[in-house]
C-alpha cells in the first residue's frame, strides 16, 4: 500500500519530486494518441484544440475517440470528488508503471504522488509552490509551464472553511453541500459543492496560466498534486465525523466512468469501489499532515422544508469589464409595501436573524479571469472595504461552460454566495433602504485584455 | 457512461404518497395534469367522434380548417411538448418572486407556443403551395415517414448532441415591470427554438401522418425518455426513431 506525502514535508533524500519529474518527462515523449502520454491524460481532463497551450500537440486520435474519451472531467455535481479521484489514480498509476520500466523503482508501489497541502498554517512555505516546478524556468525542467501567476496563492483562498458543512449533497440550488449537487455526469453543471469551491476553484484560479482553465489545467505538473491534496480533504472532511459521509445512493454509488491504465487497456471504474482510498487500484493512505480547519458560526435559520425566496435582482446583463463594478438590485419600494408577505425580510427588522444568499446566474464570457471580491452596500466613495465584503468569485470553467457543447448548454456558471451576517447587519443601520441594494464585484488581480465577463443577473435570496 | 442514473434519479425523486398533491399544487406538476387532461380529451375525441369529425372535415371552409388545424396542433403542443419544460418551469420559479409565478409561466408558455406556431404556419404554407402545383396529398404520409427515418439518421450527426445539451439552457430573467414580462417571453421562444431544433423532424411527420393519436403517443413516449432518460451523446433514439418510422409505414 503506497501512501501520498506532502510535497512540503518530504523526507530528506526523498525522491518522489524527481521520479516525478522524470515520469513527466516521458509521458511528453509520447504522442497524443497513446493513452499514457501527458497530452492524452491532460485531454482526458480537458482539451481545446485552438489554446495556445495546445499548440504542440501534434497528432490526435479520431473524433469519435475524443468525444468518448476527452474533455470528461466531471464539475459541478457530486461526481466532481469520485471522478477526479479515479482519474488522479490512473494517472499515478501510468506515471510509476513508467517509473518501473525505466528501472527507477522496481514496483508501482514504490512511488505515490505527493500532495501540496497548501493551508498547513504552520509552514511557512506551504503557500508556495515547491521550487521543483519553478526552476529551472524553462521547458529543461519538465515540471515547468509558462505563464503561471506568482506569488502563486492567497491565503484567504486556501482556506479549509468549507470542511465546516456537514451533508455531501447541496441542499437546493442555492445552498450548498461539502460533495455538489445530485446531477447527472457533466462537464460543468451549475450544481458545484463546498470543496470544489474552495479551495480548488480558488487554487486553480491563483495559479494562473494552464491551471486556470480546464481545458490545459492537466498539462501543468502542478495540477496532479493540487488534486491529490482536494483528495486528501474529501477524506479528511469524512474523518471529522459529526455526520459527515457519503451519500448512501445507488445513482451515486453504481456510476461508472472508464480510464486506462498503463497497459492501454479500458479500466471502467465505479464510484461505491472508490470510496475507500485503500480500495482505489492497488491502494493509498494519506501522510498526516497539519489541515487547520477555521471555526464558523452555525446558522440554520431558514427550515430546510421552505424553500429560499428571491426577493430582489438585478434587471439587465452585465459587463463586468476590466476594473471594479457596481451593480444594483432593484425592486421598487411601492412592490416591497405592497408586497408586505413575502418581503418582508427586507424590512428592518433589528430582532430577527435571516438567512440570506447572493446568487450569481448565467455568468458567460471568454479567457483567463481573476477571482472577483464581491461587496455588499459599498459606501457612497465606491471603494469596497472589509466590513462590506462578503467573500469571492470564482470562475473557473468560465469558458468552457460558455460554450455550447456536447456536455452543456453554454448558458455559463452560476455561483452562490452566503451573505447572512451582512445582511442582517445591513439591517440594522440607521439608513437601511432595501429598495437600493448593491453588488460590487472587483477584481483580485489585472483583468487579461482578451477576457470577457458578463453576468446574466445577480438575486438575493433570504 | 451509465444510462440509469436519470432513471434512477427520477424514480427516487418521486414521493409516491405525495404524487397527487405534486400534481395538483406544484407548477411542473400542473403542466403535466394539464399535458394528461388534453390526452385524455384527444383520446376521447379520437374514439368517439371519429365519424363526426370525418363528415365535419368535408363540409369545413379553408378558414375553419385552418382554425381546426391550429386548434389540434395548440393541442398537440400542450399533450406532447409541455411535459419536456420541467426544467425551463421550475427554473422559473426560481428566478421568479412568488407573486410573480403564475404569471410568468404562462406568459413563457405563450413564447413557446409562439414559435410552434410559427413552425405550423411554415407547414401550412409549403402545403398550400404544394396544394396549388396540384401535387398528390397521398404522398404526405410517405413523407412522415421520410421524416422518421431522417431522424433517424441525424441522430448520428456531429451536431445532434450539441442540439440535445441546449434544450437544458436556462436565462435570466427580469424580475419586475415590462422587463419581466418579454423576459419570459424571450425564455419561451429560445426554448422553443431549441425544442424545434431538435425535434422538428418528428412533429412534422405527425403532421404529415394526420396526428394519428397513437403515433402521437408514441412519439411522446419517445421524446420523454429522449430528454428525461438519456444522455447527449447516446445514439438509442435511432433505434427507436427507425421502429416507429416502420410502425407508420404500417399504420398507413
Amino acid at each position: 500500500m503506497k501512501e501520498r506525502k506532502d510535497v512540503h514535508n518530504l523526507p530528506e533524500n526523498d525522491r518522489s519530486l524527481e521520479l516525478y519529474a522524470i515520469g513527466v518527462a516521458e509521458m511528453k515523449t509520447r504522442p497524443a494518441t497513446d493513452p499514457t502520454s501527458g497530452y492524452y491524460q491532460a485531454a482526458m481532463h480537458g482539451f481545446f484544440q485552438d489554446d495556445n497551450f495546445w499548440a504542440d500537440v501534434g497528432v490526435l486520435p479520431s473524433d469519435s475517440h475524443m468525444e468518448s474519451y476527452w474533455n470528461q472531467c466531471i464539475h459541478g455535481s457530486w461526481f466532481f470528488a469520485p471522478w477526479h479521484r479515479m482519474y488522479i489514480a490512473c494517472f499515478e498509476s501510468i506515471l510509476a508503471n513508467i517509473l518501473v520500466d525505466l528501472g527507477k523503482i522496481a514496483t508501482e508501489d514504490d512511488w505515490a504522488l505527493p500532495f501540496w497541502n497548501y493551508s498547513d498554517t504552520d509552514n511557512s512555505a506551504a503557500l508556495f509552490m515547491p521550487s521543483a516546478f519553478l526552476e529551472p524556468e524553462d521547458k529543461s525542467n519538465p515540471l515547468w509551464i509558462k505563464e503561471r501567476n506568482s506569488p502563486p496563492l492567497i491565503e484567504d483562498n486556501v482556506s479549509l472553511e468549507k470542511l465546516n458543512i456537514i451533508p455531501f449533497v447541496n441542499e437546493d440550488m442555492i445552498r450548498r453541500g461539502f460533495g455538489g449537487a445530485i446531477e447527472e455526469p457533466s462537464q460543468f453543471d451549475t450544481g458545484y459543492g463546498g470543496l470544489e469551491e474552495r479551495p480548488h476553484d480558488w487554487v486553480h484560479d491563483d495559479i494562473g496560466g494552464a491551471m486556470a482553465n480546464p481545458v490545459t489545467s492537466g498539462l501543468d505538473p502542478i495540477f496532479w498534486l493540487h488534486h491529490c491534496n482536494i483528495d486528501r480533504l474529501w477524506q479528511e472532511w469524512l474523518d471529522l465525523g459529526e455526520g459527515r459521509k457519503n451519500p448512501d445512493d445507488k445513482s451515486f454509488n453504481n456510476q461508472r466512468f472508464v480510464f486506462y491504465t498503463y497497459t492501454g487497456v479500458q479500466e471502467e471504474m465505479i464510484v461505491e469501489k472508490v470510496l475507500d482510498t485503500t480500495d482505489v487500484l492497488t491502494g493509498y493512505t494519506y501522510q498526516e499532515s497539519n489541515s487547520p480547519i477555521p471555526s464558523r458560526t452555525t446558522r440554520r435559520l431558514t427550515p430546510r422544508s421552505r424553500p429560499l425566496e428571491l426577493v430582489a435582482a438585478s434587471n439587465t446583463k452585465q459587463d463586468l469589464g476590466k476594473t471594479a463594478r457596481n451593480i444594483q438590485l432593484t425592486i421598487p419600494a411601492s412592490i416591497i409595501s405592497r408586497r408586505q408577505d413575502t418581503l418582508a425580510v427586507l424590512n428592518s427588522i433589528p430582532d430577527t436573524d435571516t438567512e440570506a444568499y447572493l446568487y450569481f446566474e448565467n455568468i458567460t464570457g471568454k479567457g483567463v479571469t481573476p477571482i472577483y471580491k464581491v461587496y455588499v452596500n459599498t459606501p457612497d466613495s465606491g471603494a469596497g472595504t472589509e466590513e462590506c465584503c462578503v467573500g469571492r468569485l470564482s470562475l473557473f470553467g468560465l469558458d468552457i461552460a460558455s460554450t455550447p457543447s456536447i456536455h452543456h448548454s453554454g448558458c455559463g456558471l452560476s455561483r452562490s454566495l452566503d451573505i447572512s451576517e451582512l445582511f442582517d447587519c445591513l439591517r440594522t443601520q440607521p439608513g437601511w433602504n432595501p429598495a437600493q441594494l448593491s453588488v460590487r464585484l472587483e477584481p483580485t488581480r489585472e483583468v487579461p485584455a482578451d477576457t470577457e465577463v458578463n453576468i446574466g443577473r445577480i438575486s438575493l435570496h433570504c | 457512461m451509465n444510462r440509469s442514473t436519470s432513471l434512477n434519479l427520477f424514480c427516487q425523486s418521486i414521493d409516491w404518497q405525495q404524487l397527487p398533491r405534486y400534481l395538483l399544487r406544484t407548477p411542473v406538476g400542473r403542466l403535466w395534469t394539464t399535458s394528461g387532461l388534453i390526452w385524455l380529451w384527444l383520446l376521447t375525441d379520437s374514439l368517439l367522434l371519429q365519424d363526426a369529425h370525418q363528415h365535419h372535415l368535408e363540409t369545413m371552409t379553408a378558414i375553419q380548417s385552418i382554425s381546426t388545424q391550429v386548434k389540434h396542433w395548440v393541442m398537440m403542443l400542450i399533450a406532447m411538448m409541455f411535459p419536456l419544460l420541467a426544467l425551463q418551469v421550475n427554473h422559473i420559479v426560481f428566478a421568479m418572486p412568488g407573486f410573480r409565478r403564475f404569471r410568468s409561466i404562462l406568459i413563457y408558455l405563450f413564447g413557446y407556443s409562439l414559435l410552434w406556431l410559427l413552425f405550423l404556419a411554415a407547414v401550412l404554407g409549403l402545403q398550400a403551395i404544394a396544394a396549388s402545383l396540384s401535387i398528390d396529398t397521398s404522398i404526405y404520409p410517405l413523407l412522415g415517414v421520410g421524416c422518421f427515418i431522417l431522424v433517424t439518421i441525424l441522430i448520428w450527426s456531429k451536431n445532434h448532441p450539441v442540439i440535445m445539451a441546449s434544450c437544458s439552457a436556462t436565462m435570466s430573467l427580469g424580475i419586475m415591470g415590462w422587463r419581466a414580462d418579454i423576459d419570459c417571453v424571450k425564455y419561451g421562444l429560445k426554448t422553443a427554438k431549441n425544442c424545434i431544433r431538435s425535434c422538428w423532424l418528428p412533429m412534422l411527420a405527425l403532421i404529415l401522418t394526420n396526428h394519428a393519436i397513437g403515433l402521437m403517443f408514441l412519439v411522446t413516449l419517445a421524446l420523454w425518455y429522449e430528454r428525461y432518460f438519456l444522455s447527449h451523446i447516446s445514439k438509442q433514439m435511432s433505434i427507436i426513431w427507425m421502429l416507429l418510422a416502420c410502425l407508420s409505414v404500417v399504420m398507413i
